[in-house]
């Protein structure tokens, strides 16, 4: 289920949540904005897949449920505690995998498994034996004993997963955890989180669609850190349904169709190019409705909540736009029909736009659900409520 | 005159520290890969770093002299402000100082061998070497008049200076340069001659000097340029830059440690001590035995006091590295996600590194010990609790290693000169009181600064 509203969310899952996060915002040092604005989730035991473009808030959120950061607003509550106030209620059954760690080249990979069991706490008399089952599960039990340094990447990678699973924890959190494994190692990966999920609680976080639509037993889809989706897979997939296209176009006509509509996917093909749009209608007579998979429902998702995540962000708006409020919107609107771009209104370059002017339709009814309508005097900004007008509407 | 000449000899020293390893980082974090396919040119990327480098210790010594100014005009006997006067000791005097300053940073990022503590070290001396030169010249009978393109300090100039400004107290022969002293008053004993010294005329061919200490500092930053490429293939990602070698297998290190992997803690001290052992090189072992052998057998208590200074010397890098290992190597979120784990790897790092400093000096404590000396004895061994607990302290403090690595080799040198700070036999029970009056101020900067609780925000 769609859901922009940060407290509105997808039908109740099916085990009771154990981690939840309460209006949960977060602001980096000195930065303008929120990496994450008023989040609130409830996380159940399964697998849950964590979507969102490069700097969506992806590992900030992970941070935070590694108990390695702490919201500026809000909470996160692990079984009713508050980690602000009580990290260790989490951490004693966490694991956690970062998208950036080191290892100690000078050690092997069963010494610092060792290493990182004794930090843990983990009794000595069992550390051993733990540690020859992680490396076991993540298939690094021939080269237990080589040093680190000589790892590859990949082996790197399924280290810091065997170092996650130590102390065989409750919650399960890893960061792009499939970046460097090769399909072997990721497939195989994929098997290890589906046999460990169980009564777990897995957050997977990736922008690797097919990394989640293997496992996954819900999604959460972060957006310029606000979550614009929570729910299963099934039901992103719903929301997509009748909005995916697959149409053969002249090549010379690529240019055209991806300044128009969202393209997924071309491949070209001797009969020209196979397109596959992403569209509320028939991109073209010839275009045929397809069944979209995950990846064309999560495209479909950021397209279609882009411009709500805009009229969420007042500071965005303004700090992108500039303030000024004015009749020439309707202007602007008009030219955004007659196919210029959106929101910038210039020309296309070279008879190409990068910014494709279907959005103005949506546009139009998004501004008309946000409350964006000509009010008496043109005086007030939406929704930034300042006085000075605002360049909202008047795109020139 | 007073502010130039600090420039020139102590903010060469502090600056090589502040501006030093913009290239290392290039390097490591592989930024120079990117750099090395643009059209940017090798001598152009050096000049760069060259020029930043230089701008940063003349802003450094430009606030210098913004103090110096309002200095003037609150408390100075003449009120006025020369400005040209202000400005020109330092330009004549420290700018080529700052320059070659700024050309040493260059090279020791370059070199890989000089990239981190050694480098850190070695510098001190090289320093060290630019400032007593001169000196050693002009106390020679040819010295003064010597010329200044010798000295990129221009304290010959500033003798040479001085000798024609006829200043009192100097001696015959305007020679005697023991009353000379820069940033402290007159030594005990002796009063303080004040002089009118208004205006400063550059002796003739200081300038030639000044253009020529300028064009050799840029020309020998210039010259790295041909090593830029394997200086920088030679440089391991960032992150673990420091240990990225597999290191020494150690096997008899492997049979002393086995009885510690009984217990969670004892695996964590023994981990810690592979860490720091395998990752050292041959010519470390050969130093440590060569400073064993001087604790061992050194015929005089001053030998045994320098086998115990290389002993610590040999671990600065380790000490000074204490604090900020887990950020270096990218650790820091396995340890913090972990119950407790920040404080057990602090304790099992802190009695790992004090294990090894008083087991590589434990030749010498007891050679003391039996010579008749345990003040001496106990003072080596509080100093061996002090430099790791200082280490921890100053590393959590600012963040790098290198203030803690600066003090100690200074720290160092004064020990051989005597002065009683690290070296244990001169005045053992004034060394021992010291370290251990010291301890708990180390734990408490420690406290402030490195054990910080859950932070909200970035």
């Amino acid at each position: 289920m769609n859901t922009l509203s940060p407290t509105a969310v997808s039908p109740p899952p099916a085990a009771e949540p154990v981690l939840r996060l309460e209006g949960v915002s977060y602001r980096y040092r000195r930065a303008a904005t929120d990496a994450l604005a008023d989040l609130s989730l409830d996380l159940a035991p399964g697998i849950v897949g964590l979507l969102g473009a490069n700097g969506a808030g992806k590992s900030t959120l992970l941070r935070l449920l590694a108990t390695l950061a702490r919201p500026t607003r809000g909470r996160v509550l692990w079984r009713g505690l508050d980690l602000a106030r009580s990290p260790d209620a989490l951490r004693r059954t966490l694991g956690y995998l970062p998208q950036d760690f080191g290892v100690y080249p000078t050690l092997s990979a069963r010494e610092f498994l060792a290493y990182l069991a004794a930090v843990k706490g983990l009794p000595a008399a069992a550390t051993a034996e733990r540690v020859a089952e992680c490396l076991a599960l993540v298939g690094l039990a021939e080269a237990a004993d080589q040093r680190l340094a000589g790892f590859s990447g990949g082996m790197r990678q399924r280290v810091g997963i065997a170092q996650a699973l130590l102390n065989d924890p409750q919650v399960l959190v890893v960061d792009e955890p499939t970046v460097g494994l090769d399909p072997a190692e990721r497939l195989r990966f994929r098997h290890l989180l589906t046999e460990l999920a169980g009564q777990r609680l897995v957050l997977l976080s990736t922008h690797i669609v097919s990394d989640v639509e293997a496992s996954a037993s819900a999604l959460v889809v972060l957006a310029r850190g606000r979550c614009c989706f929570q729910g299963s897979p099934s039901a992103l997939l719903a929301q997509a349904r009748g909005q995916v296209w697959d149409w053969v176009i002249a090549p010379e006509q690529l240019a055209a169709v991806q300044s128009r509509f969202a393209v997924s996917q071309s491949v070209r093909l001797p009969e020209g190019v196979r397109v596959r749009v992403l569209s509320p209608s028939a991109p073209g007579p010839d275009a045929v409705a397809v069944a979209p998979t995950l990846e064309d429902a999560y495209a479909h998702l950021l397209a279609s909540t882009s411009w709500l995540i805009y009229l969420l962000s007042p500071l965005i708006i303004c700090a992108v736009l500039g303030p000024s409020w004015g009749p020439t919107g309707a202007r602007a609107l008009a030219r955004g029909a007659s196919g210029r771009c959106w929101p910038c209104s210039r020309p296309p370059p070279g008879g190409v736009c990068r910014r494709p002017a279907r959005a103005t339709s949506r546009w139009r009814s998004t501004a008309r659900i946000a409350g964006c309508i000509p009010a008496p005097g043109w005086a007030w900004c939406w929704p930034c409520f300042t006085r000075r007008s605002c360049r909202w509407w008047a795109f020139t | 005159m007073v502010l130039a000449l600090l420039y020139s000899t102590l903010l060469s020293l502090v600056g090589f520290y502040v501006v030093r390893g913009t290239v290392a980082r290039d390097f490591e974090s592989r930024v120079w890969q990117l750099l090395a396919a643009t059209p940017l040119s090798r001598a152009g990327y050096l000049l760069a770093k060259w020029v930043s480098h230089l701008a940063v210790l003349l802003l450094l010594a430009g606030a210098g002299l913004g103090v110096g100014a309002v200095a003037q005009l609150a408390r100075a006997e003449d009120a006025h402000l020369h400005l040209w006067e202000l400005l020109k000791p330092t330009l004549v005097l420290s700018l080529p100082a700052l320059a070659l300053t700024a050309t040493l940073a260059v090279w020791f990022d370059v070199l890989p061998a000089l990239r981190r503590t050694a480098g850190n070290v070695l510098y001190f001396f090289v320093w060290l070497g630019l400032i007593m030169g001169p000196v050693v010249g002009l106390m020679s009978s040819q010295g003064a008049n010597s010329g200044w393109v010798r000295d990129a300090g221009g304290l010959t100039v500033f003798w040479q200076s001085v000798q024609q400004a006829g200043i009192p107290g100097l001696g015959p022969g305007g020679r005697d340069l023991t009353g000379l002293s820069i940033g402290s008053s007159a030594p005990s004993g002796e009063t303080l001659h004040l002089f009118a010294w208004p205006a400063w005329s550059v002796p003739a061919g200081a300038w030639a000097g000044w253009a020529g200490w300028l064009l050799l500092s840029g020309l020998a930053v210039l010259l790295a340029g041909p090593l830029l490429d394997w200086a920088a293939g030679r440089a391991p990602a960032a992150p673990t830059a420091a240990t990225q070698q597999a290191g020494r297998r150690l096997r008899w290190l492997e049979i002393l440690l086995a009885p510690w992997q009984r217990s969670a803690g004892g695996a964590l001290v023994a981990a810690e001590l592979r860490l720091t052992l395998r990752a050292r090189r041959g010519w470390w072992w050969l130093a440590l035995a060569a400073a064993l052998g001087a604790q061992a057998a050194g015929p005089d208590p001053r030998v045994v006091d320098l086998g115990l200074l290389g002993a610590w010397v040999l671990l600065l890098d380790q000490l000074g590295h204490l604090a900020l290992r887990d950020t270096e190597t990218r650790t820091a979120a396995f340890v913090q996600s972990a119950v407790g784990g920040g404080r057990r790897v602090v304790l099992a790092r802190t009695l790992s590194n004090l294990l090894l400093i008083w087991t590589l000096t434990l030749p010498g404590l007891l050679h003391l010990l039996l010579a008749g000396q345990p003040v001496a004895a106990l003072a080596g061994a509080l100093v061996g609790l002090s430099l790791p607990a200082w280490g921890l302290a100053l590393g959590a403090l600012t963040g790098s290693a290198r203030p803690f690595e600066l003090l100690v080799v200074v720290l160092a040198y004064a020990a051989v000169q005597g002065v009683p700070v690290l070296a244990v036999v001169p005045e053992a029970g004034f060394t021992a009181g010291l370290h251990a009056l010291l301890l708990p101020g180390a734990a408490l900067l420690w406290h402030l600064a490195g054990a910080r609780p859950l932070a909200p925000g970035g």
